[in-house]
């Protein structure tokens, strides 16, 4: 990216240096080709770099999605009952190793032995909320339909 | 938070805002200078170093504002897929220093 950027800035200024040094008409017209030159080589540099970078991006992407789709689902134990509950807001998990607490279904703990535990739990430990799946985010819209 | 703490962490997006007005700058001389000559071969310079350094630096500040949005894509996707990586115990936790 920096030498086509260079390139075309080279392009430019040296199409300026010729079209000022002239008056005549076809240098003129030989120094705007030049200088035009610099401006198309260096639009098609960067476009040609994004689109490969794009195109990085967009592969890691799926790899983190499909990685995430076909990982293990968490193993959550029973909370609350005998019969077990179904994940949800209200279920946060972590393991004693972790800093923070996730959802059931956060993909930063798909495959990870961890442990079902309540919000005041995870707080009363030190935990913080994911920034990934952000299981506060849920509460705090529950908590804002129940009062509004 | 330091003007340097802000340029380590916003370096990329400065220098595409910086890139950018630089070429808005040179665009609106190229127009002033065109305006004041009535000979196109003396208008030519302005066309070149206003008009088409100034259309070169725009193309260059919008590259550097989407490498930029690109880059931070690609951090926080490669911190998730350590993260999913990672085994349970021991595993670092995701960090709010990429999140904007």
């Amino acid at each position: 990216m920096i030498m086509v950027n260079l390139v075309g800035f080279v392009l430019i200024v040296a199409g300026y240096l010729v079209c000022r040094a002239t008056a005549e008409p076809s240098r003129i017209q030989l120094a705007t080709s030049i200088a035009s030159g610099g401006l198309v080589v260096t639009l098609a540099g960067n476009i040609v770099w994004l689109f490969g970078n794009l195109r990085e991006v967009t592969r890691l992407r799926r790899q983190v999605l499909i990685g995430s789709a076909t990982a293990k689902p968490p193993d959550v134990p029973a909370f609350g009952s005998a019969e077990g509950r179904p994940p949800t807001a209200s279920v946060l998990v972590s393991s004693p190793s972790m800093s923070r607490y996730h959802r059931p279904d956060c993909l930063l703990v798909a495959g990870k032995a961890v442990k079902a535990t309540s919000l005041a739990a995870h707080r009363r430990a030190g935990r913080k909320p994911c920034q990934v799946c952000r299981p506060d985010a849920e509460m705090e819209v529950a908590g804002t339909e129940a009062t509004g | 938070m330091d003007f340097l703490t802000i340029f380590r962490v916003l370096w990329d997006r400065l220098a595409a805002w910086v890139t950018v007005l630089a070429g808005l700058i040179a665009v609106i001389l190229g127009i002033v200078g065109v305006r004041d000559n009535v000979y196109v071969a003396a208008q030519m310079p302005y066309v070149i170093s206003g008009g088409i350094l100034g259309l070169f630096l725009l193309g260059l500040g919008a590259t550097l504002w989407l490498s930029a949005d690109l880059h931070d894509q690609w951090r926080v996707l490669l911190e998730i897929r350590d993260q999913r990586d990672a085994p349970a115990e021991g595993s670092r936790e995701p960090t709010t220093s990429n999140a904007r």
